[in-house]
């Protein structure tokens, strides 16, 4: 693997994209007319390269206006997505608002699916101020920083959560700032044990 | 069919483990257009066939809910440390 750094931007390069990063493109194309995003949890461990697929891509998005996700809802629909929950706007804006996740899908397949939470407490904050710019051949991914990525999913404790961890712990070593790491892991009370 | 006792759930672990630090390992050891090939490839064929996904939305959705609850994961936020608390 090849990660080059530049500032707070990694670079992937000669990174083949799979089916399922075209459909995160896809949204991702819309999404960015209309908010600023970070993306966490498994998708950041596929992205660097973990061998498994995931049927939801989960992202954070900044609290917004009822007018503002009502636009991104009909470019949404206007560009051939729709959504799983069964709400209307103002429906799916509520639920947004209630701290849960919607989620969209292209026509006639729900999977694979994003789902999209409002940033709500201090590390959905972190990972979304600081969050990196991952450039695969020209396309950019805005994503979690790594060191909280980790220390999250350990935190969070499920094997594939814990699985995720070490794989990124692992694979992007180069670019970890460990202290980092240790800070995240401390303050959340898990250790890095890969085995 | 009885579940695995925690001896064998233990062993299984491991095992997890030892296969995502290979996998890891290799990943690293080879370039970006040889192991996104072998992903690319691998997630594509898992999503060929997701049009024939026998479940509604609805029942689709209860099914991610149930799983989530199942898999032992925590909610909620763990404590930031002190620098990152605004």
């Amino acid at each position: 693997m090849e990660i080059r750094a530049e500032g707070t931007t990694l670079f992937l390069d000669g990174r083949e994209l799979s089916e399922l990063d075209l459909f995160v493109c896809r949204f991702l194309d819309i999404l960015e007319d209309h908010s600023p995003y970070t993306i966490i949890s498994g998708y950041v461990a596929i992205l660097f390269g973990r061998t498994r697929s995931t049927e939801d891509i989960d992202l954070l998005i900044p609290v917004c206006s009822f007018s503002s996700f009502h636009a991104l809802h009909d470019a949404c629909i206007d560009h051939g997505f729709e959504f799983l929950n069964a709400e209307d706007a103002e429906g799916l804006y509520s639920l947004l608002s209630s701290g849960y996740g919607i989620r969209l899908c292209e026509k006639d397949t729900f999977i694979p699916n994003i789902e999209m939470k409002f940033i709500k407490n201090d590390s959905d904050a972190y990972s979304f101020e600081k969050r990196i710019r991952l450039i695969i051949d020209g396309r950019t991914f805005f994503i979690s920083p790594l060191e909280i990525q980790i220390a999250y999913k350990l935190w969070l404790g499920s094997q594939k959560d814990i699985e995720d961890a070490i794989f990124i712990r692992n694979v992007c070593r180069d670019v970890i700032d460990e202290n980092l790491l240790q800070d995240f892991c401390k303050s959340f009370g898990v250790t890095y044990e890969p085995a | 069919m009885n579940p695995p006792d925690q001896k064998h759930r233990e062993q299984i672990r491991k095992e997890r483990i030892w296969f995502v630090l290979r996998s890891a390992e290799w990943v690293r050891s080879v370039p970006n257009k040889v192991w996104s090939r072998e992903q690319s490839a691998f997630i594509n064929q898992l999503l060929a066939n997701r049009h024939h996904f026998p479940l509604t939305r609805e029942e689709y959705l209860h099914m991610v809910e149930t799983a989530k609850k199942a898999s032992g994961r925590r909610s909620g936020s763990p404590p930031m440390p002190e620098w990152g608390k605004d």
